[in-house]
């Protein structure tokens, strides 16, 4: 596949995608809402090979025990996310790393198709105006 | 009568902060700026009058994403938290998911709609489908 760049609002942490994506979601958990700022993030899920950081170094924080989360330390914007517990079977039969794909240098390349925790939407936005024909799933615990 | 408070912070709760009377406005941004600063497609605010906003706990990082700009976010987890522009002289916009109750605020407007990615589909309260 095509190599698709991207990085953070001040350009100090840069990286290059170059696997497909085997998901591309909205999150609405709240957790996600936490660490963004912002009602949903839209992801894409690759395999962690196909993921390399190619300038700067981000800043990881652990949202929970097996969840690391990472952003721009100059900036602040908020790139990935991985879990290898995660309740899906894409993330637990392979190791998978979900980038913020707004920070794409093409911000629209992947539509997301699914929405996971649409149920944690702020009451003002629904899930189904959100993504019209997405998939729904995993309205359970955030994680 | 108390005037009436909302509370919020980051993720993580090294930052926090209070928003003291009513709210006067709240609004979607679909600016790329917006988009970058928190990772998000779409970004709710709380645009408060001078005066409305404190700093409760913690000390933000702040950001310049324009000469005139900068954006608040928490050094420790990253949450973004806050927008302010020199053309907004005192004005705090809080990004409304960072409240305790992000439902708290529902935006009526849209701002940059021309910016708005194409398969970001919001409808906001009272919009006609």
């Amino acid at each position: 596949m095509t190599a698709h760049d991207g990085g953070c609002l001040c350009g100090a942490v840069r990286y290059r995608v170059t696997a497909q994506p085997q998901v591309s979601c909205y999150c609405c958990c709240a957790t996600c809402q936490g660490a963004s700022g912002a009602p949903a993030v839209s992801w894409i899920a690759v395999e962690e090979s196909g993921f390399t950081i190619t300038a700067g170094t981000p800043v990881t924080y652990e949202s929970s025990p097996s969840v690391a989360r990472t952003f721009c330390g100059r900036c602040g914007t908020a790139l990935t996310y991985t879990n290898p517990t995660y309740p899906d079977d894409r993330f637990q039969r392979s190791s998978l790393i979900a980038v913020a794909s707004i920070t794409l240098d093409d911000p629209e390349a992947f539509p997301p198709t699914e929405v996971f925790h649409g149920d944690e939407l702020p009451s003002w936005l629904s899930p189904h105006n959100l993504s019209p024909g997405g998939r729904h799933h995993h309205t359970g615990e955030p994680e | 009568m108390d005037a009436p408070m909302l509370e919020g912070g980051c993720l993580c709760g090294a930052v926090r902060y209070r928003i003291t009377g009513k709210v006067p406005a709240a609004n979607l941004c679909h600016c790329r700026s917006c988009r970058m600063a928190t990772g998000a497609p779409v970004v709710g605010f709380a645009d408060l009058a001078p005066g409305q906003f404190a700093w409760t706990r913690g000390e933000p990082t702040f950001y310049a994403s324009s000469p005139a700009v900068r954006r608040g976010f928490c050094p420790a987890c990253g949450t973004s938290l806050t927008y302010e522009s020199d053309d907004l002289p005192g004005e705090v916009h809080v990004l409304s998911a960072t409240l305790d109750d992000p439902a708290a605020v529902p935006p009526t407007g849209e701002f940059f709609a021309e910016e708005k990615i194409p398969w970001v589909h919001v409808r906001l309260p009272g919009a006609k489908p």
